[in-house]
């Protein structure tokens, strides 16, 4: 077990800490086909216009859960991998649709003492935010980082 | 309507193998090349013994592994996908998932709440899954809710 795996360390981090941003390519089209593909959500409302239409969307929209998935790598980059996280959780708040640019942003909000000696606890509040400032997706995560 | 009689039923159990082929694909679809999700030698040198599954692994698991779900909406008489949108995601992790493992998830619909959207009557459905690895330990539990409309909005 390497659960201990982090590049970071408890001491390292500080309440009000704001993460690097992450700014992801354009959304196109064809982006939400591929993570349709990769995770087995062939909702039509994401990769066919006319089933967007008809759904009042407006034409197709990105899953949501692509929308976490950029947030899940932008956490993924500031832990050092994908184990140090314990929680992480968003509420989908608008529509992403063709070109939007997205950037995932944080800000360490809590520091505590885990329940196994030698960790502690970083709550970082987060947000998935397009370049007019539209919030699509916002919410925290959890992670159980090893002391020095 | 949602069938609410389905409230706090095991709606669907399945059983899921983690390839190194999802998580590569998985990764590159959000846009991360941190090659321990490509790369096995690289995963290893980072300390892993396999690639390890991405944050929202899960999403993967819920779809690929769960291949009753749009069955499991009609169950719920959710007949039209195209009329439900994702409101909210939780992951809350247990043990580590890897390349290699087999993963077993249960799939449980824990409420249903009515609210009075802009476009008219909106359902709250929850989901919640749990997942266990080949040796019985929980690796994973998400909460998913959904937004289910009742019609177009104009």
């Amino acid at each position: 077990m390497i659960e201990t795996q982090s590049k970071l360390y408890f001491e390292d981090v500080q309440v009000g800490d704001v993460l690097p941003p992450l700014t992801k390519p354009p959304v196109a089209h064809n982006l939400f086909v591929r993570y349709s593909g990769a995770s087995g959500d062939f909702n039509p409302l994401h990769t066919d216009p006319a089933v967007g239409l008809a759904g009042g969307t407006g034409g197709v929209i990105a899953h949501g859960m692509l929308i976490m998935g950029f947030l899940g790598h932008f956490v993924s980059d500031y832990l050092g991998g994908p184990l140090p996280l314990s929680r992480f959780g968003v509420r989908f708040q608008s529509m992403t649709r063709i070109s939007d640019v997205i950037t995932c942003s944080g800000t360490v909000t809590k520091k505590s003492e885990a329940d196994e000696p030698g960790f502690g606890l970083i709550e970082v509040t987060i947000a998935a935010t397009d370049a007019t400032g539209d919030k699509k997706a916002s919410g925290n995560f959890v992670a159980k980082l090893p002391k020095r | 309507m949602v069938n609410r009689e389905m409230i706090g039923k095991a709606l669907s159990t399945f059983t899921y193998e983690v390839d190194r082929s999802k998580i590569r694909e998985l990764a590159l679809a959000v846009g991360d090349p941190n090659p321990i999700y490509q790369d096995v030698a690289a995963a290893r040198a980072a300390g892993y013994p396999d690639l390890p599954a991405p944050p929202t692994f899960g999403t993967v698991l819920s779809f690929w592994g769960n291949r009753r779900g749009f069955i499991t909406f009609r169950e719920l008489n959710i007949t039209q996908p195209n009329l439900v949108l994702h409101g909210e995601e939780e992951y809350n992790y247990l043990a580590p998932i890897y390349a290699g493992d087999t993963i077993t998830g249960t799939l449980t619909m824990t409420g249903v709440d009515e609210k009075q959207g802009r476009t008219g009557s909106l359902e709250f459905v929850t989901f919640e899954f749990d997942y266990i690895n080949q040796n019985g330990a929980a690796v994973l539990k998400t909460r998913q809710t959904a937004v289910i409309r009742q019609e177009v909005a104009k």
